[in-house]
C-alpha cells in the first residue's frame, strides 16, 4: 500500500503507567488498573491499528516493559514497531515527551490511555494531535470507554487515510492557562509568563503544595474554569455541570467561583462575580464514587476567548491534579479555546470504513 | 581449556603446584571450568548475574555464560532452592546460592523437607545433582543474621551432604566435588577467607567428599577443625610445638555430612587426646557428635575427656568488642588444648 | 487537609535529622570508624518523615535493613543510635545489634531487621495486638521493593488482610534490591499492583514529596483506626548512596545520570523551597533548625566515640528472659 515514498501510515500508542494508581483509590473509591491490564489493552490496541492498516507503530516505552510485553511477537506482522527511548524516571514529561515524538514521526493518530491527567501531558506535548483517548485512568471525562481493539482499529483508519480524519473527528476545546512567574524574593518585577493547558477544568484550591496532586476536599475549591461540564462524568467539572452544563462540542465553558463557607479563606476581589447572589450548595461526584455538597457564590458562561484571572495563593489543579502553586498575589490567566486535540470519534470513523457515511472529503494522499 | 577437558572425573586431588590464588578465586575458577565443560550446570542466586555475587564469587560468569546460565533471582530463598529441586530432578545440575549461610533458615523448607527427602521418599526414583553455595562465619560484625555457622542443623537432616572447605585448595576441589555429586550438597565458604591465598592447581581436580585431610602430623593430641578454623588450629600448634613441644595433628573432616569418623577415630587412637573446634555453638554443635563418635569407637584409647572449643551460647554480638571474644581464636585453641593434655593454661 | 505549620516543621525536621544523622555515619563509616554492614537511608527521608509524622506515638512500626531513618524518624535518640552503630556500650543494643538491628521498644519502633521481609510478619503481629486488645493503635510495616518477593511478605500481607488486621503497609520502592534492577526481578512494575491480589487498597505516592507521602499515610492509618483493615501504599523513591557503603556514582548497576535525575527531586531541597516561597517557615528558621540538627549529630557522634566498648560479661546476658 505504501509505494508512495511518504511517511508510512503511523500510529503512536501512549499509555501512561502511573495512571489509575493515585491517592483517589483512598480518599475515594477509585479503582486500581494494573499494568496488566494496561498491556493487554495496548496489545489490542496495536493489533486493532495494523488490522486498520498502520504500517508502523510507535510506542512511547515507560521504562517499565508495558510497550514492550504489548508488542511481544507483533512485529512479525510485518509491520514497523518502533519503541521509543526510555525515560530516565517516571514522570508526566515521559507522555509530553512522546507524543512530541509521534509528531516529529509523522503519527496520523495517537492512542492515548490514561485519564484525564495522561490527556492533558498529551496534549502538552502535541496540542492538537489527532487522537484517539481511552480511559484507564481515575476521572475519565476527556477519554471514553472504548474497546482497545476497535479504537485501536480506528486509528489504523485514519493513519492510513483509509478513513479521512475531518470525516471522523473533532477538534477538542482547551484552556490555556498562562502562569506569571512568581514574585521574586527583592520584590523585584515579575518576569514572563509559563504556559501551560488544561483539556477539562483548571481549579485554583487552597492547597499551598502539590503533594499527592488529586483533589478531593471540596472545601479546599476557590474558582472553577471548566471546557466540559457534561452531567454524566466524575470529577470537579461535574460541579459546572450541575450549574451550566455545557457539552465539548459546545464552545466556551463555566467560570465558577466557590462560596466564602465552602472553606476558610475569602475571595480575592479581582474580577467580581458575574452573577451576585445568595450562596448555593451543589452535590456532584467531584472523583469516582466521591459525592461533595460545594457551597457556590457565583457562576456564569464563557465565552470562547474570555479570559478569567485568578490569584494566589493556593495551587492550580489542571483535570483534577494539583501542579502548579501560586504564591500570595502571583496570577494566573485561562482562556478556552477551540485549538485542543482533534479527537477521532471512534464509532463515526468505523461508519466511514463501512461506507455507511460518506466522506465529506477527499481522502488525503499525503497531509 | 585442554587442562579441563583432560581432567578425568572423580580424579584425586592434584598436586597443589606453585601457582596462588585467592579463596574466592579458587571458588570462581571451579565455576568457569565446570561451566564450561558441562552445558547442564547453571547459576542462580541474588545478585550472581551482572554483580558476580555480592562478594565476587560469581564474577565473569555471566559474561561468559550469559543471563540463561547465569541467573539474577528475586531475593526468594525458598524459590531460589527449589528452582534447584525442580531444575535437578529435570535433568540440570543447578548451583544455587544463598548469600548469606544464615539465609538458609529461610529455605529450610526446601531444603530439609523437600531437597534431602525426595530420593528416599520416592523410593529411589529421584535423583536431585543439586549444590548450594552459601557463605559463613563470624567475625566481621555482621551480627546475629549474618554471621552464622550452621552447619550442625544441616548435618542432623539424613539425605544432604555438607561441605566446609578450609583452604583455596580445598575450596575448589570440594566444589568440583558438590557440583559432580548426585545428591544435594551444601558447600560453605568461609566469609573472613576471602583473602586468604594458597597454591591452587590450575586443572580441574576433584576431592572426594567424605574423605578427610590429615593438614599436619602429631603424636600428643588430635584436633578436629574445619572451615576457617583450621587456620587457627594450624596457628594454635605451631605456637605449641614452638614453645612447649606439643605435637598436634589437626584433622579436617573437609565435609561434616558424610564424616570420616574412620581418619578421626584412626588418630584419636595415636595420640588418646582429642579437641574439636568449631566456631558455631558448643551445644549441640559437630563437637558433640564427634565426641559421641570417638567415645564409641575409641573409649579405651582416650586419655582424657573428648574437648569441645566452640562458640558460647548466644547469638552473635555486632559490637567487635563483644564478638571478639565469641568465635575461637587461636589462642582460645591452644588453651582448650592445654586444658584436655592436663597442662597448665597460661592466664588461666 | 492541608498541613498545619506545626506539622510541617516537624516534617521538615524529621527529614534534616535522619539526612544529617545517616551523613554523619556515612563519614564515620569511611573513616573506619564503624564496624559491619551500613545501609543509608539518604534519598529516603520523606518516605519515614511524612509515615510517622502522621502516626501516633503509640503507633508500631517495623524496619528493615534500611532502617535508621524509621528509628530517627519515630524520634529515635540519635546519641544512642551513633553509639550503637559504633558498637559502644551506650547504644541502643548495648552494642548486640548494630545498625542492621536497632530498635526503640520504648518508642513503639520494633527494630530494623537484617532479615529481608522478616519485618512484614512482625507489623502483622502487632498489628493482631492491637485489634485483639480493643485499642486502635496501628502497625506499620516498612519494607523495600525487593523485600515484596519473599515468601514471608506475601504470607503476611495476605494474612492481614485476611484477619482485617489494623496494619499500614509501606513499600519503599527504590528501584533495586542491591544490585538488581526491580525490573530483573519483577514482571511488574509498581508494587501496589499486588495490593489488588490481596484484596486490599493500594496507592502509589511521589516518596520524594513528604506532604504527598503525609496524606496517604492519614488515609491509610484512618482506615486501620476505623477497623477498615490493612492498605498499601507504594511509595516511589531512590537511594542516593550504594547499597551498601557511601558510594554514590560509578556503579555497574545504575547509571549516575539517573542518580543526578532523582537528586533534583530531593525531598528535603524541594521541601524548602516550596515553604520559603509559600512564606510558611523563613530561611532563617530552616538555617537554625539544621544549625540546632548539626549540633546534635555532632554531639552523638561525640557521644558514641567516647562511649566505652560493651563488657566482656556481658556477651551471654539477654539470650533468655530471667525467670524468677
Ligand atoms: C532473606 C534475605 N535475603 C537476602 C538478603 C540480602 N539483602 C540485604 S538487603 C537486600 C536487598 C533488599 O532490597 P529492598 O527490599 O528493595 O530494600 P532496599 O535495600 O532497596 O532498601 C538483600 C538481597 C537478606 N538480608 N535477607
Ligand atoms: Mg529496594
Amino acid at each position: 500500500m505504501s509505494d508512495i515514498a511518504s511517511t508510512p501510515a503511523t500510529v503512536g500508542v501512549i499509555a501512561n503507567p502511573l495512571a489509575g494508581k493515585d491517592i483517589r483509590r483512598l480518599v475515594a473509591e477509585a479503582s486500581p488498573t494494573s499494568d496488566m491490564a494496561k498491556i493487554g489493552i495496548v496489545r489490542r490496541a496495536v493489533i486493532g491499528a495494523i488490522e486498520g492498516g498502520a504500517e508502523r507503530v510507535i510506542l512511547a516505552d515507560d521504562r517499565r516493559g508495558i510497550a514492550a510485553r504489548a508488542i511481544d511477537g507483533l512485529s512479525a506482522s510485518g509491520v514497523k514497531i518502533l519503541v521509543l527511548d526510555e525515560p530516565i524516571i517516571d514522570s508526566g514529561m515521559n507522555s509530553q515527551r512522546a507524543a512530541r515524538r509521534c509528531r516529529e514521526e509523522g503519527a496520523g493518530a495517537v492512542i492515548v490511555l490514561g485519564g484525564d491527567g495522561t490527556h492533558r501531558d498529551v496534549a502538552k506535548g502535541w496540542k492538537s494531535a489527532p487522537l484517539i483517548a481511552l480511559s484507564t485512568g481515575t476521572n475519565n471525562v476527556f477519554p471514553r470507554q472504548i474497546e482497545a481493539t476497535v479504537a485501536g482499529h480506528a486509528a489504523g483508519l485514519v493513519a492510513s487515510g483509509r478513513v479521512v480524519l475531518a470525516d471522523a473527528s473533532a477538534q477538542a476545546k482547551c484552556i490555556e492557562v498562562e502562569v506569571e512567574s512568581a514574585q521574586a524574593d527583592d520584590g523585584g518585577a515579575a518576569a514572563g509568563v509559563t504556559d501551560d493547558l488544561a483539556l477539562v477544568d483548571v481549579a485554583l484550591v487552597s492547597n499551598t503544595f502539590t503533594a499527592s496532586r488529586a483533589v478531593w476536599d471540596a472545601s479546599t475549591l476557590r474558582e472553577l474554569v471548566a471546557a466540559i461540564a457534561e452531567p454524566a462524568t466524575v470529577g470537579l467539572s461535574a460541579v459546572a455541570a450541575a450549574l451550566a452544563p455545557t457539552l465539548r462540542t459546545e464552545p466556551g465553558g463555566v467560570h465558577v467561583r466557590f462560596g466564602e463557607s465552602n472553606g476558610s479563606e475569602g475571595l480575592d476581589g479581582a474580577g467580581g462575580p458575574a452573577s451576585p447572589g445568595p450562596d448555593t450548595t451543589v452535590r456532584a461526584p467531584i472523583a469516582p464514587g466521591l459525592y461533595s455538597s460545594v457551597v457556590v457564590a457565583s457562576h456564569r458562561r464563557l465565552g470562547s476567548g474570555e479570559a478569567v484571572e485568578v490569584e494566589g495563593p493556593g495551587s492550580l489543579s489542571f483535570d483534577g491534579e494539583r501542579d502548579v502553586t501560586l504564591q500570595r498575589g502571583q496570577r494566573a490567566t485561562m482562556t478556552i479555546t477551540a485549538d485542543g486535540p482533534h479527537v477521532i470519534d471512534v464509532e463515526q470513523a468505523m461508519r466511514c470504513a463501512a461506507g455507511t457515511t460518506p466522506s465529506k472529503h477527499q481522502p488525503a494522499e499525503n497531509d | 581449556m585442554s587442562a579441563t577437558e583432560t581432567a578425568p572425573a572423580g580424579t584425586a586431588a592434584a598436586d597443589p603446584g606453585e601457582r596462588e590464588l585467592t579463596y574466592l578465586g579458587a571458588f570462581n575458577e571451579a565455576m568457569f571450568q565446570l561451566m564450561r565443560q558441562d552445558e547442564d550446570i547453571f547459576v542462580a542466586g541474588e545478585d550472581v548475574g551482572v554483580q558476580g555475587g555480592v562478594f565476587g564469587s560469581f564474577k565473569g560468569l555471566a559474561e561468559e555464560f550469559g543471563d540463561r546460565r547465569c541467573v539474577d533471582t528475586p531475593i526468594a530463598e525458598q524459590a531460589i532452592v527449589g528452582l534447584g529441586i525442580g531444575a535437578a530432578v529435570a535433568g540440570l545440575r543447578p548451583v544455587v546460592d544463598l548469600m548469606f549461610m544464615d539465609f538458609v533458615m529461610v529455605a529450610m523448607d526446601q531444603i530439609a523437607n523437600q531437597a534431602a527427602k525426595l530420593k528416599y521418599m520416592f523410593g529411589g526414583k529421584a535423583e536431585l545433582p543439586l549444590t548450594i553455595t552459601t557463605n559463613g562465619g563470624a567475625g566481621l560484625s555482621a551480627a546475629a543474621q549474618h554471621s552464622q555457622s550452621l552447619e550442625a542443623m544441616l548435618c542432623h537432616v539424613p539425605g544432604l551432604k555438607v561441605v566446609m572447605p578450609s583452604s583455596p585448595y580445598d575450596l575448589k576441589g570440594l566444589m568440583v566435588a558438590c557440583v559432580r555429586d548426585n545428591n544435594p550438597t551444601i558447600i560453605v565458604k568461609n566469609k573472613r577467607m576471602f583473602g586468604s591465598t594458597g597454591p591452587v592447581p590450575e586443572e580441574l581436580y576433584e576431592i572426594p567428599l567424605g574423605v578427610a585431610n590429615v593438614v599436619r602430623e602429631g603424636a600428643d593430641i588430635t584436633v578436629v577443625a574445619y572451615g576457617r578454623m583450621v587456620e587457627e588450629s594450624a596457628k594454635a600448634a605451631k605456637r605449641l610445638s614452638e614453645e612447649q613441644g606439643i605435637e598436634c595433628e589437626i584433622v579436617d573432616p573437609r565435609t561434616v555430612q558424610p564424616l570420616d569418623t574412620e581418619t578421626i577415630v584412626a588418630s584419636a587412637k595415636k595420640t588418646n587426646r582429642i579437641v574439636v573446634v568449631h566456631e558455631a555453638v558448643r551445644f549441640g554443635g559437630l563437637g558433640a557428635e564427634i565426641a559421641a563418635q570417638v567415645q564409641e569407637e575409641a573409649f579405651d584409647y582416650l586419655d582424657a575427656p573428648v574437648g569441645r572449643i566452640a562458640a558460647p551460647f548466644s547469638p552473635i554480638p555486632f559490637s567487635p568488642g563483644l564478638e571478639g571474644h565469641y568465635v575461637p581464636n587461636a589462642k582460645r585453641i591452644s588453651a582448650g588444648i592445654l586444658e584436655t593434655l592436663g597442662r597448665p593454661v597460661p592466664g588461666a | 487537609m492541608e498541613p498545619s505549620l506545626e506539622t510541617l516543621r516537624d516534617l521538615h525536621r524529621r527529614m534534616l535529622r535522619i539526612r544529617l544523622f545517616e551523613e554523619a555515619a556515612g563519614r564515620l563509616f569511611e573513616g573506619n570508624k564503624m564496624p559491619g554492614f551500613l545501609h543509608l537511608y539518604v534519598g529516603q527521608e520523606a518516605v519515614a518523615s511524612g509515615v510517622c509524622v502522621a502516626m501516633r506515638e503509640d503507633d508500631q512500626v517495623s524496619s528493615t535493613h534500611r532502617g535508621h531513618g524509621h528509628l530517627v524518624a519515630k524520634g529515635g535518640d540519635l546519641s544512642k543510635m551513633m553509639a550503637e552503630l559504633m558498637g559502644k556500650a551506650d547504644g541502643y543494643c548495648n552494642g548486640k545489634g548494630g545498625s542492621m538491628h536497632i530498635c526503640d521498644l520504648d518508642l513503639n519502633m520494633l527494630g530494623a531487621n537484617g532479615i529481608v521481609g522478616g519485618g512484614a510478619p512482625i507489623a502483622v503481629g502487632a498489628g493482631f495486638a492491637n485489634k485483639y486488645r480493643g485499642n486502635d493503635t496501628v502497625s506499620v510495616a516498612f519494607f523495600g521493593d525487593g523485600s515484596t518477593n519473599i515468601g514471608a511478605f506475601h504470607e503476611a500481607t495476605n494474612m492481614a488482610a485476611a484477619l482485617q488486621l489494623p496494619v499500614l503497609f509501606v513499600c519503599e520502592n527504590n528501584e533495586y534490591g542491591e544490585y538488581t534492577p526491580r525490573h530483573k526481578v519483577m514482571a511488574i512494575n509498581d508494587v501496589v499492583d499486588r495490593a489488588a491480589g490481596y484484596g486490599i487498597p493500594g496507592v502509589i505516592v511521589d516518596g520524594m514529596d513528604a506532604i504527598a507521602v503525609y496524606e496517604a499515610a492519614m488515609e491509610g492509618l484512618a482506615r486501620a483506626r476505623a477497623g477498615d483493615g490493612p492498605t498499601f501504599i507504594e511509595a516511589k523513591t531512590y537511594r542516593y548512596y550504594n547499597h551498601h557503603g557511601v558510594q554514590t556514582l560509578g556503579m555497574k548497576y545504575r547509571t549516575d545520570e539517573e542518580v543526578e535525575e532523582w537528586k533534583k527531586k530531593d525531598c528535603i531541597e524541594a521541601f524548602e523551597k516550596r515553604v520559603t516561597e509559600a512564606g510558611l517557615i523563613t530561611a532563617d528558621e530552616l538555617a537554625s533548625t539544621r544549625a540546632d540538627i548539626q549540633a546534635e549529630v555532632d554531639a552523638a557522634v561525640e557521644f558514641g566515640e567516647n562511649s566505652p566498648m560493651p563488657d566482656v560479661s556481658t556477651l551471654l546476658t539477654d539470650v533468655y528472659t530471667e525467670m524468677a
